[in-house]
Protein backbone atom coordinates (compact mmCIF):
# COMPACT_ATOMS: atom_id res chain seq x y z
CA UNK A 1 0.00 0.00 0.00
CA UNK A 2 2.22 3.07 -1.13
CA UNK A 3 -0.55 5.86 -0.98
CA UNK A 4 -0.89 6.16 2.86
CA UNK A 5 2.95 6.39 3.03
CA UNK A 6 2.95 8.85 0.39
CA UNK A 7 0.33 10.81 2.26
CA UNK A 8 1.94 10.56 5.73
CA UNK A 9 5.15 11.83 3.64
CA UNK A 10 2.98 14.89 1.97
CA UNK A 11 2.10 15.46 5.46
CA UNK A 12 5.55 15.38 6.91
CA UNK A 13 6.90 17.54 4.16
CA UNK A 14 4.29 19.98 4.39
CA UNK A 15 5.22 20.09 8.36
CA UNK A 16 8.83 19.93 7.55
CA UNK A 17 10.57 21.57 4.70
CA UNK A 18 9.48 25.11 5.69
CA UNK A 19 9.73 25.75 9.05
CA UNK A 20 12.39 22.72 9.94
CA UNK A 21 14.35 24.87 12.51
CA UNK A 22 11.10 25.07 14.82
CA UNK A 23 10.54 21.34 14.87
CA UNK A 24 11.67 20.23 18.12
CA UNK A 25 9.06 16.99 18.04
CA UNK A 26 10.78 15.07 15.49
CA UNK A 27 13.95 13.24 15.49
CA UNK A 28 16.29 14.29 13.25
CA UNK A 29 18.64 12.02 13.35
CA UNK A 30 16.25 9.38 11.38
CA UNK A 31 14.78 11.77 8.79
CA UNK A 32 16.75 12.03 5.77
CA UNK A 33 16.14 15.91 4.91
CA UNK A 34 17.22 14.98 1.17
CA UNK A 35 14.74 12.16 0.67
CA UNK A 36 11.72 14.27 1.68
CA UNK A 37 12.84 17.15 -0.58
CA UNK A 38 13.09 14.11 -3.35
CA UNK A 39 9.61 13.15 -2.61
CA UNK A 40 8.37 16.79 -2.67
CA UNK A 41 10.09 16.72 -6.05
CA UNK A 42 8.18 13.98 -7.19
CA UNK A 43 4.84 14.84 -6.13
CA UNK A 44 4.65 18.05 -7.66
CA UNK A 45 3.30 16.71 -11.21
CA UNK A 46 0.41 15.74 -8.74
CA UNK A 47 -0.48 19.56 -7.75
CA UNK A 48 0.64 21.09 -11.66
CA UNK A 49 1.33 19.82 -14.57
CA UNK A 50 3.17 22.16 -16.64
CA UNK A 51 2.26 22.52 -20.00
CA UNK A 52 5.24 19.89 -21.51
CA UNK A 53 4.32 17.60 -19.52
CA UNK A 54 0.57 18.09 -19.93
CA UNK A 55 1.27 17.76 -24.02
CA UNK A 56 3.76 14.32 -23.71
CA UNK A 57 0.92 13.26 -21.33
CA UNK A 58 -1.65 13.86 -23.87
CA UNK A 59 0.43 12.22 -26.56
CA UNK A 60 1.28 9.21 -25.28
CA UNK A 61 -2.40 8.25 -24.04
CA UNK A 62 -3.58 9.64 -27.92
CA UNK A 63 -1.17 6.54 -28.71
CA UNK A 64 -3.33 4.57 -26.61
CA UNK A 65 -6.34 5.53 -28.49
CA UNK A 66 -5.42 5.12 -31.89
CA UNK A 67 -4.24 1.65 -30.46
CA UNK A 68 -7.71 0.79 -29.57
CA UNK A 69 -9.01 2.11 -32.98
CA UNK A 70 -6.97 3.62 -36.09
CA UNK A 71 -7.28 6.59 -38.06
CA UNK A 72 -9.86 6.50 -40.97
CA UNK A 73 -7.05 6.31 -44.30
CA UNK A 74 -8.77 9.13 -46.42
CA UNK A 75 -6.37 12.62 -46.11
CA UNK A 76 -8.40 15.00 -47.46
CA UNK A 77 -10.75 13.95 -44.87
CA UNK A 78 -7.94 14.52 -42.08
CA UNK A 79 -7.17 17.82 -43.65
CA UNK A 80 -10.65 18.88 -43.45
CA UNK A 81 -11.16 18.17 -39.42
CA UNK A 82 -7.81 19.65 -38.73
CA UNK A 83 -8.76 22.97 -41.01
CA UNK A 84 -12.16 23.30 -38.67
CA UNK A 85 -11.16 22.36 -35.50
CA UNK A 86 -7.96 24.54 -35.60
CA UNK A 87 -10.53 27.43 -36.47
CA UNK A 88 -12.37 26.30 -33.57
CA UNK A 89 -9.14 26.20 -31.30
CA UNK A 90 -8.04 29.71 -32.61
CA UNK A 91 -11.50 31.42 -30.26
CA UNK A 92 -9.54 29.65 -27.13
CA UNK A 93 -7.55 30.49 -24.75
CA UNK A 94 -4.77 28.26 -25.39
CA UNK A 95 -4.72 28.80 -29.54
CA UNK A 96 -1.39 27.96 -29.30
CA UNK A 97 -1.49 24.28 -27.96
CA UNK A 98 -0.26 21.61 -30.46
CA UNK A 99 -3.82 21.32 -31.94
CA UNK A 100 -4.43 18.06 -33.64
CA UNK A 101 -7.41 16.36 -35.14
CA UNK A 102 -8.21 13.20 -36.26
CA UNK A 103 -11.14 11.18 -37.44
CA UNK A 104 -11.04 7.69 -36.18
CA UNK A 105 -12.13 4.74 -38.34
CA UNK A 106 -14.84 3.42 -36.20
CA UNK A 107 -18.96 2.90 -36.38
CA UNK A 108 -18.72 3.87 -32.75
CA UNK A 109 -20.23 7.40 -31.78
CA UNK A 110 -18.01 9.29 -30.09
CA UNK A 111 -15.63 11.78 -29.78
CA UNK A 112 -12.10 12.19 -27.24
CA UNK A 113 -9.72 14.89 -25.81
CA UNK A 114 -6.06 14.13 -24.85
CA UNK A 115 -4.51 16.95 -22.97
CA UNK A 116 -2.76 19.24 -24.32
CA UNK A 117 -4.57 19.21 -27.75
CA UNK A 118 -5.23 15.52 -29.39
CA UNK A 119 -8.47 15.56 -30.37
CA UNK A 120 -10.35 12.84 -32.24
CA UNK A 121 -13.83 12.57 -34.16
CA UNK A 122 -14.96 8.82 -34.27
CA UNK A 123 -16.16 7.88 -38.23
CA UNK A 124 -19.65 6.87 -36.49
CA UNK A 125 -20.03 10.26 -35.14
CA UNK A 126 -19.22 12.45 -38.17
CA UNK A 127 -21.57 10.21 -40.57
CA UNK A 128 -24.56 11.61 -38.33
CA UNK A 129 -23.92 15.30 -38.60
CA UNK A 130 -25.80 17.37 -40.89
CA UNK A 131 -23.11 20.52 -41.67
CA UNK A 132 -19.79 22.01 -40.43
CA UNK A 133 -21.26 23.94 -37.52
CA UNK A 134 -22.25 20.66 -36.48
CA UNK A 135 -18.80 19.57 -36.59
CA UNK A 136 -17.37 22.63 -35.29
CA UNK A 137 -19.59 21.74 -32.24
CA UNK A 138 -18.60 18.86 -31.73
CA UNK A 139 -15.02 19.63 -32.04
CA UNK A 140 -15.65 23.20 -29.76
CA UNK A 141 -17.08 21.23 -27.16
CA UNK A 142 -13.81 18.43 -27.04
CA UNK A 143 -11.69 21.53 -27.27
CA UNK A 144 -13.34 23.10 -23.98
CA UNK A 145 -12.47 19.48 -22.53
CA UNK A 146 -8.86 20.83 -23.31
CA UNK A 147 -8.45 24.32 -22.29
CA UNK A 148 -10.32 23.72 -18.82
CA UNK A 149 -7.93 20.37 -18.40
CA UNK A 150 -10.92 17.95 -17.71
CA UNK A 151 -9.26 14.93 -18.56
CA UNK A 152 -6.25 16.32 -16.98
CA UNK A 153 -7.55 17.06 -13.62
CA UNK A 154 -9.28 13.87 -13.87
CA UNK A 155 -6.27 11.94 -14.25
CA UNK A 156 -4.45 13.60 -11.35
CA UNK A 157 -7.49 13.09 -9.11
CA UNK A 158 -7.32 9.41 -9.54
CA UNK A 159 -3.34 9.10 -9.18
CA UNK A 160 -3.84 11.35 -5.82
CA UNK A 161 -6.66 8.46 -5.06
CA UNK A 162 -3.83 5.54 -5.47
CA UNK A 163 -5.01 4.12 -8.94
CA UNK A 164 -1.61 5.48 -10.28
CA UNK A 165 0.33 6.77 -6.97
CA UNK A 166 3.48 4.91 -7.17
CA UNK A 167 3.21 5.84 -10.91
CA UNK A 168 3.21 9.33 -9.98
CA UNK A 169 6.01 8.84 -7.93
CA UNK A 170 8.32 7.81 -10.52
CA UNK A 171 7.01 10.10 -13.06
CA UNK A 172 8.79 13.19 -12.75
CA UNK A 173 12.19 11.20 -12.61
CA UNK A 174 11.73 8.52 -15.18
CA UNK A 175 9.67 9.29 -17.69
CA UNK A 176 10.21 6.42 -20.29
CA UNK A 177 10.35 3.94 -17.27
CA UNK A 178 7.54 1.43 -16.34
CA UNK A 179 6.17 3.58 -13.65
CA UNK A 180 5.28 5.98 -16.34
CA UNK A 181 3.57 3.63 -18.66
CA UNK A 182 1.74 2.84 -15.68
CA UNK A 183 0.51 6.62 -15.39
CA UNK A 184 -0.21 6.94 -19.37
CA UNK A 185 -2.47 3.32 -19.14
CA UNK A 186 -4.13 4.46 -15.97
CA UNK A 187 -4.50 7.80 -17.86
CA UNK A 188 -6.30 6.07 -20.50
CA UNK A 189 -8.92 4.46 -18.50
CA UNK A 190 -10.22 7.68 -17.87
CA UNK A 191 -11.56 7.42 -21.35
CA UNK A 192 -13.45 4.19 -20.54
CA UNK A 193 -15.30 5.26 -17.87
CA UNK A 194 -15.55 9.19 -18.64
CA UNK A 195 -15.04 12.68 -17.02
CA UNK A 196 -17.62 13.71 -13.98
CA UNK A 197 -20.48 14.84 -15.63
CA UNK A 198 -20.35 18.61 -14.35
CA UNK A 199 -17.31 18.41 -17.02
CA UNK A 200 -19.80 17.73 -20.36
CA UNK A 201 -22.29 19.94 -18.90
CA UNK A 202 -19.71 22.61 -18.80
CA UNK A 203 -17.87 21.80 -22.16
CA UNK A 204 -21.07 21.78 -23.70
CA UNK A 205 -21.91 25.57 -22.59
CA UNK A 206 -18.27 26.46 -23.20
CA UNK A 207 -18.58 25.11 -26.77
CA UNK A 208 -21.62 26.57 -28.01
CA UNK A 209 -19.51 29.89 -27.20
CA UNK A 210 -16.40 28.86 -29.26
CA UNK A 211 -18.64 28.15 -32.34
CA UNK A 212 -20.04 31.16 -32.08
CA UNK A 213 -16.83 32.89 -31.75
CA UNK A 214 -15.99 31.15 -34.94
CA UNK A 215 -18.81 32.40 -36.97
CA UNK A 216 -20.50 29.22 -36.61
CA UNK A 217 -24.37 28.91 -35.89
CA UNK A 218 -24.08 27.93 -31.89
CA UNK A 219 -27.45 25.54 -32.24
CA UNK A 220 -25.70 22.91 -33.97
CA UNK A 221 -24.35 21.54 -31.27
CA UNK A 222 -27.49 21.40 -29.79
CA UNK A 223 -29.21 19.60 -32.97
CA UNK A 224 -26.47 16.95 -32.42
CA UNK A 225 -27.76 15.95 -28.60
CA UNK A 226 -30.82 15.90 -30.14
CA UNK A 227 -29.08 13.70 -32.58
CA UNK A 228 -27.84 11.71 -30.28
CA UNK A 229 -30.87 11.48 -28.26
CA UNK A 230 -32.40 9.35 -31.24
CA UNK A 231 -30.04 6.92 -31.38
CA UNK A 232 -31.43 3.63 -29.43
CA UNK A 233 -29.04 3.59 -26.14
CA UNK A 234 -28.90 -0.22 -26.88
CA UNK A 235 -27.02 0.20 -30.18
CA UNK A 236 -23.70 -1.36 -30.07
CA UNK A 237 -22.54 2.03 -31.58
CA UNK A 238 -23.46 4.08 -28.42
CA UNK A 239 -22.18 1.65 -25.59
CA UNK A 240 -19.24 3.99 -24.93
CA UNK A 241 -20.79 7.35 -25.61
CA UNK A 242 -24.03 6.30 -22.78
CA UNK A 243 -21.29 4.72 -20.15
CA UNK A 244 -19.30 7.86 -19.99
CA UNK A 245 -21.71 10.53 -20.66
CA UNK A 246 -25.01 11.59 -19.14
CA UNK A 247 -27.81 11.54 -20.87
CA UNK A 248 -28.37 13.40 -23.95
CA UNK A 249 -32.36 14.70 -23.84
CA UNK A 250 -30.48 16.06 -20.36
CA UNK A 251 -27.90 17.61 -21.62
CA UNK A 252 -29.77 19.56 -24.42
CA UNK A 253 -32.29 20.74 -22.14
CA UNK A 254 -29.57 21.97 -20.29
CA UNK A 255 -28.01 23.82 -22.92
CA UNK A 256 -31.32 25.33 -24.41
CA UNK A 257 -31.82 26.77 -20.86
CA UNK A 258 -27.87 27.89 -20.64
CA UNK A 259 -28.53 29.73 -24.21
CA UNK A 260 -31.70 30.91 -24.05
CA UNK A 261 -31.34 34.53 -24.31
CA UNK A 262 -27.31 34.63 -24.54
CA UNK A 263 -26.64 33.57 -28.26
CA UNK A 264 -29.57 34.35 -30.18
CA UNK A 265 -28.43 37.10 -32.16
CA UNK A 266 -25.40 34.46 -33.71
CA UNK A 267 -28.68 32.07 -34.61
CA UNK A 268 -28.20 32.84 -38.23
CA UNK A 269 -24.30 32.51 -38.99
CA UNK A 270 -23.35 30.01 -41.14
CA UNK A 271 -23.91 26.04 -40.95
CA UNK A 272 -21.93 25.74 -43.88
CA UNK A 273 -23.68 22.81 -45.43
CA UNK A 274 -22.69 22.47 -48.55
CA UNK A 275 -18.71 22.59 -48.29
CA UNK A 276 -19.34 19.22 -45.29
CA UNK A 277 -21.62 17.78 -47.87
CA UNK A 278 -19.15 17.55 -50.49
CA UNK A 279 -16.46 16.58 -48.43
CA UNK A 280 -18.60 13.77 -47.32
CA UNK A 281 -19.58 12.75 -50.20
CA UNK A 282 -16.06 12.38 -51.81
CA UNK A 283 -15.24 10.77 -47.94
CA UNK A 284 -17.96 8.06 -48.46
CA UNK A 285 -16.64 6.84 -52.16
CA UNK A 286 -12.96 6.96 -51.31
CA UNK A 287 -13.88 4.89 -48.13
CA UNK A 288 -15.51 1.98 -50.03
CA UNK A 289 -12.71 2.09 -52.62
CA UNK A 290 -9.83 2.07 -50.09
CA UNK A 291 -11.39 -0.49 -48.04
CA UNK A 292 -10.06 -4.08 -47.88
CA UNK B 1 -22.60 -8.34 -44.63
CA UNK B 2 -24.71 -8.13 -48.27
CA UNK B 3 -27.40 -5.94 -46.26
CA UNK B 4 -24.53 -3.83 -44.77
CA UNK B 5 -23.01 -3.40 -48.41
CA UNK B 6 -26.29 -2.80 -49.93
CA UNK B 7 -27.00 -0.15 -47.18
CA UNK B 8 -23.25 1.39 -48.00
CA UNK B 9 -24.08 1.77 -51.31
CA UNK B 10 -27.48 3.44 -50.76
CA UNK B 11 -25.55 5.46 -48.78
CA UNK B 12 -22.91 6.75 -51.61
CA UNK B 13 -25.77 7.00 -53.89
CA UNK B 14 -27.91 9.28 -52.20
CA UNK B 15 -25.66 11.42 -49.72
CA UNK B 16 -26.41 15.04 -50.68
CA UNK B 17 -29.44 14.07 -53.04
CA UNK B 18 -32.09 15.82 -50.29
CA UNK B 19 -30.28 16.76 -47.44
CA UNK B 20 -32.81 19.13 -46.43
CA UNK B 21 -35.29 16.83 -47.15
CA UNK B 22 -37.76 16.48 -43.35
CA UNK B 23 -37.04 14.05 -40.31
CA UNK B 24 -39.58 12.41 -38.72
CA UNK B 25 -40.26 13.35 -35.33
CA UNK B 26 -42.45 13.30 -32.12
CA UNK B 27 -43.58 16.14 -29.14
CA UNK B 28 -41.91 15.43 -26.17
CA UNK B 29 -44.76 17.19 -24.50
CA UNK B 30 -47.56 19.63 -25.43
CA UNK B 31 -46.10 22.26 -27.31
CA UNK B 32 -47.28 25.73 -28.82
CA UNK B 33 -46.81 26.06 -32.46
CA UNK B 34 -45.42 29.74 -33.51
CA UNK B 35 -45.85 31.13 -36.50
CA UNK B 36 -42.33 32.60 -36.78
CA UNK B 37 -39.50 31.57 -35.19
CA UNK B 38 -39.57 34.35 -32.18
CA UNK B 39 -40.08 33.83 -28.54
CA UNK B 40 -43.28 36.56 -29.17
CA UNK B 41 -44.28 35.47 -32.60
CA UNK B 42 -48.37 34.85 -33.21
CA UNK B 43 -49.56 30.85 -31.94
CA UNK B 44 -50.11 29.14 -34.80
CA UNK B 45 -51.84 26.67 -32.76
CA UNK B 46 -50.95 23.60 -30.40
CA UNK B 47 -49.78 20.03 -30.36
CA UNK B 48 -50.16 17.64 -27.58
CA UNK B 49 -47.63 15.27 -26.45
CA UNK B 50 -46.14 12.17 -28.80
CA UNK B 51 -47.72 14.28 -32.08
CA UNK B 52 -45.98 12.59 -34.64
CA UNK B 53 -43.99 15.35 -36.96
CA UNK B 54 -42.24 16.11 -39.63
CA UNK B 55 -38.89 18.51 -38.87
CA UNK B 56 -38.35 20.70 -42.24
CA UNK B 57 -36.13 23.52 -41.14
CA UNK B 58 -33.63 24.27 -38.11
CA UNK B 59 -33.31 28.09 -38.12
CA UNK B 60 -31.16 28.46 -34.49
CA UNK B 61 -33.07 26.82 -31.43
CA UNK B 62 -36.09 26.43 -33.51
CA UNK B 63 -37.44 23.89 -35.67
CA UNK B 64 -39.81 23.73 -38.26
CA UNK B 65 -42.61 21.46 -38.08
CA UNK B 66 -45.90 20.24 -39.89
CA UNK B 67 -48.00 17.85 -37.92
CA UNK B 68 -51.97 17.20 -38.60
CA UNK B 69 -51.93 19.85 -41.95
CA UNK B 70 -50.40 22.22 -39.61
CA UNK B 71 -46.98 24.06 -39.50
CA UNK B 72 -44.87 26.16 -37.56
CA UNK B 73 -41.69 26.44 -35.20
CA UNK B 74 -40.87 24.71 -31.35
CA UNK B 75 -37.56 24.85 -29.88
CA UNK B 76 -35.96 22.24 -30.71
CA UNK B 77 -35.78 19.86 -27.87
CA UNK B 78 -39.38 20.10 -27.49
CA UNK B 79 -39.12 17.07 -30.25
CA UNK B 80 -37.54 14.21 -30.35
CA UNK B 81 -36.48 12.75 -33.51
CA UNK B 82 -37.67 9.27 -34.50
CA UNK B 83 -40.88 7.94 -33.95
CA UNK B 84 -42.04 5.80 -31.33
CA UNK B 85 -42.26 6.48 -27.07
CA UNK B 86 -39.49 7.86 -25.70
CA UNK B 87 -35.69 5.90 -24.56
CA UNK B 88 -36.77 3.44 -27.44
CA UNK B 89 -34.51 5.42 -29.58
CA UNK B 90 -34.41 4.92 -33.28
CA UNK B 91 -34.72 1.14 -34.52
CA UNK B 92 -33.12 0.22 -37.57
CA UNK B 93 -35.78 1.26 -40.25
CA UNK B 94 -35.42 4.75 -39.02
CA UNK B 95 -31.83 4.24 -39.61
CA UNK B 96 -32.33 3.17 -43.10
CA UNK B 97 -34.78 6.35 -43.57
CA UNK B 98 -32.24 8.55 -42.34
CA UNK B 99 -29.87 6.74 -45.22
CA UNK B 100 -32.24 7.44 -48.33
CA UNK B 101 -34.17 10.23 -47.21
CA UNK B 102 -31.18 12.95 -45.70
CA UNK B 103 -27.92 11.23 -47.18
CA UNK B 104 -27.16 10.98 -43.19
CA UNK B 105 -25.35 7.15 -43.25
CA UNK B 106 -27.60 6.10 -40.47
CA UNK B 107 -24.12 4.22 -39.33
CA UNK B 108 -26.22 2.05 -36.50
CA UNK B 109 -27.95 0.32 -39.25
CA UNK B 110 -24.45 -0.73 -40.76
CA UNK B 111 -23.42 -1.57 -37.13
CA UNK B 112 -26.42 -3.77 -36.73
CA UNK B 113 -25.81 -5.99 -39.41
CA UNK B 114 -22.38 -6.45 -39.33
CA UNK B 115 -20.18 -6.26 -36.46
CA UNK B 116 -17.93 -3.56 -38.11
CA UNK B 117 -14.37 -2.91 -35.42
CA UNK B 118 -16.63 -1.24 -32.79
CA UNK B 119 -14.78 0.92 -29.53
CA UNK B 120 -15.49 -0.28 -26.41
CA UNK B 121 -14.24 0.53 -22.73
CA UNK B 122 -12.33 -3.34 -22.85
CA UNK B 123 -10.58 -2.33 -25.99
CA UNK B 124 -9.81 0.98 -24.50
CA UNK B 125 -8.41 -0.70 -21.45
CA UNK B 126 -6.09 -3.22 -23.02
CA UNK B 127 -4.93 -0.96 -26.55
CA UNK B 128 -1.61 -1.17 -27.17
CA UNK B 129 -0.05 2.07 -28.07
CA UNK B 130 0.19 2.90 -31.86
CA UNK B 131 2.87 6.47 -31.67
CA UNK B 132 2.94 5.60 -35.29
CA UNK B 133 -0.39 6.77 -35.92
CA UNK B 134 -0.05 10.08 -33.65
CA UNK B 135 3.57 10.95 -35.67
CA UNK B 136 0.88 10.75 -38.77
CA UNK B 137 -1.34 13.43 -37.64
CA UNK B 138 1.40 15.67 -37.85
CA UNK B 139 0.98 15.26 -41.89
CA UNK B 140 -2.51 16.86 -41.08
CA UNK B 141 -1.85 19.68 -38.86
CA UNK B 142 -2.67 22.90 -40.01
CA UNK B 143 -0.81 26.44 -39.34
CA UNK B 144 -3.08 29.64 -38.35
CA UNK B 145 -3.25 30.91 -41.53
CA UNK B 146 -4.57 28.23 -43.17
CA UNK B 147 -7.50 27.64 -41.26
CA UNK B 148 -8.73 30.90 -41.07
CA UNK B 149 -8.15 31.25 -45.12
CA UNK B 150 -10.47 28.24 -44.96
CA UNK B 151 -13.14 29.54 -42.51
CA UNK B 152 -13.21 32.92 -44.68
CA UNK B 153 -13.68 30.59 -47.65
CA UNK B 154 -16.98 29.65 -46.18
CA UNK B 155 -17.69 33.41 -45.32
CA UNK B 156 -17.27 32.58 -41.65
CA UNK B 157 -16.67 35.74 -39.65
CA UNK B 158 -15.55 36.33 -35.84
CA UNK B 159 -17.18 37.26 -33.07
CA UNK B 160 -16.01 38.22 -29.23
CA UNK B 161 -18.31 36.14 -27.10
CA UNK B 162 -18.27 35.78 -23.66
CA UNK B 163 -18.71 32.41 -21.76
CA UNK B 164 -22.02 31.18 -20.54
CA UNK B 165 -23.01 31.47 -16.63
CA UNK B 166 -23.46 28.39 -15.03
CA UNK B 167 -26.38 30.03 -12.81
CA UNK B 168 -29.30 29.49 -15.59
Amino acid sequence: MKSPKFGLLVVLAVALLPTPSTSLAFDFKNIDLNKLRDVGEKLKPLKKTSENDEIELGKDVAANLLGAAPLVNDPALQDYVNKVGMWVALHTERPNLPWHFGVMDTDTVNAFATPGGYVFITRGMLLHLRDEAELAGVLAHEVSHVIARHALNTMRKDALAGLAGDALGEYAKDKGGAGYAKLVSASTEVYSRGLDKNDEFAADRMGVVIAARSGYDPYALASVLQTLASINPKDDSMALMFKTHPDPTKRLELLMAAMEGNVDQYADQPKVEDRFSQIMKAHVSYYSAHKK
Amino acid sequence: MKSACAIFVTACTLWGLSVQASEPGTTRYAVDLMAAPYRDAKLASNLSADTRVDVLERRGGWIKITAKGQAGWVRLHQVRLGVGPEKQGSSGLSALWNVGQTGRSGSQGIVATTGIRGLSAEELKTAKPNPKAVAAMDTHKVSEATARDYAHSAGLKENSVPYLSTSK
